[in-house]
């Protein structure tokens, strides 16, 4: 691609040239997440994951002819796409050069992160997106109610109705029979019919991944910090495009190499850097700068509460009925009711674990990231800050675009940020 | 509007109907044995020397003695028999029988009691006629009265012969009464003799031989046996009828389970359930076996829970039978009525219903009832709020029927579907009364549903009353609890407020106490709950089960790595 030659329609210039930027966006971000001190050396598979779909452009990390379904919340039980014989993709976008595509289609005020998606959509030059058998669109905001329609238009789409409320029996059982669909329109893609022997195989499947990963999180909680915040939330940004078996492996060699550290007394950081902890809109790869920014700053990363990172795939189904409709109530049980995500009605629960975070990880401040237009999110910002205001844990609050241009400013405020809590001036 | 009066009308109807069911259940009968005399063999000591008689079949044979006479006890008074067969005993036989003969100054006495003359209150037959002027009666198993010409024979040496040929010097008490006789020293058979200045008496007490898997165990294990067969039968029915639905309405039909297997290759993780099944088993078998296993039983122990009085091997009395015969507990004397409330008052406080969760026998037959279900991975029945709600009013209906029948003339024993389980397996005969169709509820809905029964237990909600005193407790950490709802899906008992609760009384947020009145701490919740310390059983304030993430996580993550699905597949 280094040689420029004007040749072609315009269409394909335009998809060339979209090539490019996004590779090396993608490339620059990953430099600077190499570039990090105290990189763990079994992370760098998360990093080839990531360079595979980003710089390299290919289809997702899999087995041969495994069928892929584009996901866009954690609300889709994973283990159901597994159960088909397919195998699910995070879609959820964080390209700046994707955004600026979509910028141009939706609505001022739609969120980034959708309009990233639309971008990928309509520009039809990344293969992971490109080869979908099937999307699965959760109904969890407007902008994923409007991005629902937009997508069916143009692709088989699944749309799933997520209940706004979870404390009423009704609700579940409602998520239960949405599941069901869409396991028939999985039986359609991949011609597997659903069985409790394929249901039980998937459980096992991102059973041990979430063993690895509750390993992971055991390790995280050490003080001073074992892993920089930016190294972790690459590894887990790379379970959106792997099949769940190769990253368990890939995360039980970085939790054995973590271990090991730890017994050598080699940490990420030390003692007196101030804990951090960030919750709020995900952050995708490539958007990677508030991390980045927590991390050059001084400060440390300890925890995140956001879903692309530990939440997406946090939750384990309790499975208490070893049968077919027993998993497929543990699903809809552990998709809907634990989840934090702020567009049901009610959320104290995630104030709830956000304080336990706080006493678990030892968090000395909050940075509250809120994606412009992102509505639910900005909303329990208030109740956040009254809530961490009784606790004295100080919290900010960071709104960014999908661009670079307010790095400089984000820079000022994180850092002032970081100084507030070292030199305790509340 | 007019449905819901309807649904009122309709659950009326149904409550007078249990009512009434419940009230003629003697009648309908389900198992009725034709003639629960016939019994086995007797066990013979010394019958060269000593008085004795045995029965096989339908033969009475009296040995040592040529002159004796053969008394029958019945509700007339003393009889003699003539005859040497069943059919020649009276019909208002009270199921005592007794051998004398007098040879000089030595008088030899022979006695029997039947094994369910031996009933659960009743004092032991005793003839105090003229005609046997020596005599021993087997009083609570616990205990013999002697009696001499009819009166009981206090202060008195008496020497005590035992099967195997030891004596024992014991003495009577100012009651007659002599104690310190080991019951499986009874059940080999025993005798008595009393030396006056110039005659001797010697009774010759004879107990049925061990019954326990022989082929008169098995004939009192058949009406349990029809119960076991019909609900499966109505088992596999439904899941027939299901898998009918299903390809009706075309659903996968891998979803009802029965030849799937599972995939996972799950670790074995020991811990609180594992204690938690021992012990039922434990229980479970001594509250059958318990006095044949130790030759101990604790009479004065009255333990509330489902363990059926008519079997006279369990280990202790069981507490229902009072709770639901309160008209014969109030006849009883003031001592017995203090001794069986202090009793369940003290069970109540101190374990509440971890009875149920740990001891109950009928708990464990429908906790067995839903593992079956378990390894067969049959689809079940999961209950919501609503459905909950009909059982707690199903619940106050049995509550009635418990407490109330015995006042009104029936007896809640003829209903009760433990009656059907612990005496057969100790090998007793026992006719069914309604309690045999209420059993095959019991198993069948158990199978679909787990502890269905618990849900309307009369005796475990009374237990359940106590809870707030009680000991052990139920804690939540609203905090680290992520509001998953698994504790909530794992309940037996549908208990909805531990996934809801959010704050204390009190406003504590780290311990709130969520224990109910349902809650049979059986700590399925515990077990299921992902989040460290999120839940906790605790015993006196110390947590003695706790969530753990990691323990979760291990029940679930198979042993061996990635392995590609090689499950067969279903068309």
């Amino acid at each position: 691609m280094s040689e420029y030659k004007r040749q072609g329609t315009p269409e394909e210039r335009r998809r060339t040239r979209f090539l490019n930027k996004s590779s090396a966006t993608a490339v620059k971000y990953l430099r600077k997440i190499d570039e990090l001190p105290h990189k763990p050396q079994t992370l760098d598979p998360f990093l080839d994951v990531l360079r595979h779909i980003f710089v390299d452009m290919n289809d997702a990390v899999k087995p041969e002819n495994t069928p892929t379904v584009g996901t866009y919340c954690v609300m889709v039980p994973p283990e159901l796409i597994y159960a088909a014989g397919a195998m699910p993709v995070k879609l959820c976008g964080g390209s700046y050069t994707a955004f600026n595509v979509g910028d141009d289609i939706a609505p001022r005020d739609v969120c980034p992160l959708v309009k990233a998606i639309m971008g990928f959509e309509s520009i039809g030059a990344m293969p992971v997106y490109q080869k979908c058998s099937l999307m699965a669109v959760p109904i969890t905001c407007d902008c994923k109610k409007k991005l629902a329609g937009y997508l069916g238009e143009r692709r088989p789409t699944v749309t799933l109705h997520v209940p706004t409320g979870r404390d009423r029996d009704e609700d579940m059982e409602h998520y239960v029979r949405e599941l069901y669909q869409f396991s028939d329109e999985l039986t359609k893609v991949t011609g597997n019919q659903l069985s409790y022997e394929r249901l039980s195989w998937a459980c096992g499947l991102t059973a041990a991944a979430q063993y690895e990963l509750s390993r992971f999180i055991k390790l995280r909680r050490k003080a001073p910090l074992v892993i920089k915040g930016t190294h972790y939330l690459a590894a887990l940004n790379a379970l959106s495009y792997t099949h769940i078996s190769i990253w368990t492996q890939y995360m039980h060699a970085l939790c054995n190499e973590l271990e090991s550290k730890i017994r050598r007394g080699e940490m990420a950081s030390k003692e007196n850097r101030p804990r951090i902890l960030i919750t709020g809109s995900p952050l995708v790869f490539p958007n990677f700068k508030l991390p980045l920014l927590i991390e050059e700053m001084g400060g440390a990363l300890v925890a995140d509460e956001t879903c692309m990172g530990e939440r997406g795939a946090y939750d384990p189904p309790a499975i208490v009925d070893q049968s077919t409709d027993g998993i497929m109530r543990a699903l809809a049980n552990k998709s809907t009711r634990p989840c934090t995500c702020p567009t049901f009605t009610d959320n104290k629960r995630r104030i709830y674990r956000i304080m336990q975070m706080l006493e678990d990880y030892k968090v000395q401040g909050v940075i509250y990231h809120v994606l412009r237009g992102c509505l639910v999110y900005d909303y329990e910002y208030q109740v956040m800050e009254e809530e961490m205001g009784k606790l004295g844990i100080p919290i900010i609050r960071v709104e960014s675009d999908y661009n670079e241009e307010d790095v400089e400013q984000l820079r000022i405020r994180v850092e002032a940020f970081i100084e507030l809590i070292k030199y305790g001036k509340r | 509007m007019k449905k819901s009066v309807i649904e009122k009308i309709l659950f009326a109807v149904f409550a007078v109907a249990l009512c009434a069911v419940a009230y003629f259940a003697a009648d309908l009968a389900f198992f009725q044995y034709d003639d629960p005399l016939k019994r086995a063999s007797l066990n013979v000591i010394n019958d060269s020397e000593e008085l004795s008689f045995t029965y096989e079949n339908d033969a009475i044979t009296l040995h040592g003695g040529d002159n004796t006479t053969l008394y029958a006890l019945t509700s007339g008074g003393t009889t003699v028999v003539e005859g040497k067969e069943y059919s020649s005993l009276p019909s208002n036989f009270l199921g005592s029988f007794a051998a004398i003969e007098t040879d000089g100054n030595v008088t030899r006495i022979a006695k029997t009691d039947m094994e369910y003359t031996q009933g659960y209150s009743a004092k032991a037959n005793v003839f105090l006629s003229e005609e046997i002027p020596f005599e021993v009666s087997y009083v609570d198993k616990e205990k013999f009265t002697v009696y001499f010409e009819s009166k009981p024979l206090a202060n008195s040496e008496v020497t005590v012969t035992l099967a195997d040929g030891t004596e024992k010097q014991l003495t009577t008490d100012e009651n007659g009464d002599i104690t310190g006789l080991d019951l499986n020293e009874v059940r080999n058979g025993l005798s008595f003799t009393y030396k006056t200045d110039n005659h001797t008496y010697t009774i010759n007490y004879q107990v049925e031989a061990d019954t326990i898997f022989t082929t008169r165990w098995l004939s009192a294990m058949l009406p349990f046996g029809i119960i076991i067969l019909i609900s499966a039968a109505c088992i596999a029915l439904d899941v027939f009828l299901r898998k009918l639905l299903y390809k009706k309405e075309k659903l996968p039909l891998g979803r009802t389970g029965v030849t799937a297997k599972d995939m996972r290759k799950k670790r074995l993780v020991l811990g609180f359930e594992t204690i938690r099944w021992v012990i039922m088993i434990l229980s479970f078998a001594l509250l059958i076996f318990g006095s044949r296993l130790t030759g101990t039983v604790f009479s004065n122990i009255e333990l509330p829970v489902f363990a059926c009085p008519y079997n006279l091997d369990q280990m202790t009395s069981a507490g229902c039978y009072y709770l639901s015969h309160l008209d014969v507990l109030f006849s009883e004397s003031w001592i017995e009525i203090l001794s069986f409330f202090g009793t369940f008052l003290v069970c109540a406080v101190l374990l509440g219903r971890v009875l149920c969760g740990f001891v109950c026998p009928l708990g464990f037959i429908q906790d067995v009832a839903h593992e079956a279900r378990q390894s067969l991975h049959i689809e079940g029945i999961s209950l919501n709020e609503r459905l909950y709600d009909v059982l707690r009013l199903v619940k106050w209906i049995m509550l009635i029927i418990f407490l109330g029948i015995g006042f009104v003339g029936g007896s809640f024993c003829d209903f009760c579907p433990a009656m059907a389980v612990s005496p057969a397996l100790a090998g007793f005969k026992l006719s069914l009364g309604l309690g045999g169709f209420v059993m095959i509820i019991v198993l069948v809905s158990g199978f679909f549903k787990r502890r269905y029964f618990c849900n309307v237990c009369p005796l475990g909600f009374i237990l359940g009353l106590t809870h707030k005193i009680s000991l052990f407790k139920l804690k939540k950490d609203a905090v680290a609890c992520t509001e998953c709802g698994a504790c909530y899906e794992a309940c037996p008992m549908g208990i909805k407020s531990i996934f809801t609760v959010r704050e204390g009384k009190k406003g504590e947020l780290r311990a709130i106490d969520v224990t109910t009145p349902d809650c049979i701490m059986c700590g399925e919740c515990v077990r299921r709950c992902p989040e460290n310390n999120a839940l906790a059983l605790t015993f006196c304030g110390k947590k003695v089960y706790n969530a753990n993430r990691m323990k979760f996580m291990k029940q679930y993550a198979p042993k061996d790595k990635y392995a590609p699905f090689s499950g067969k597949e279903k068309p």
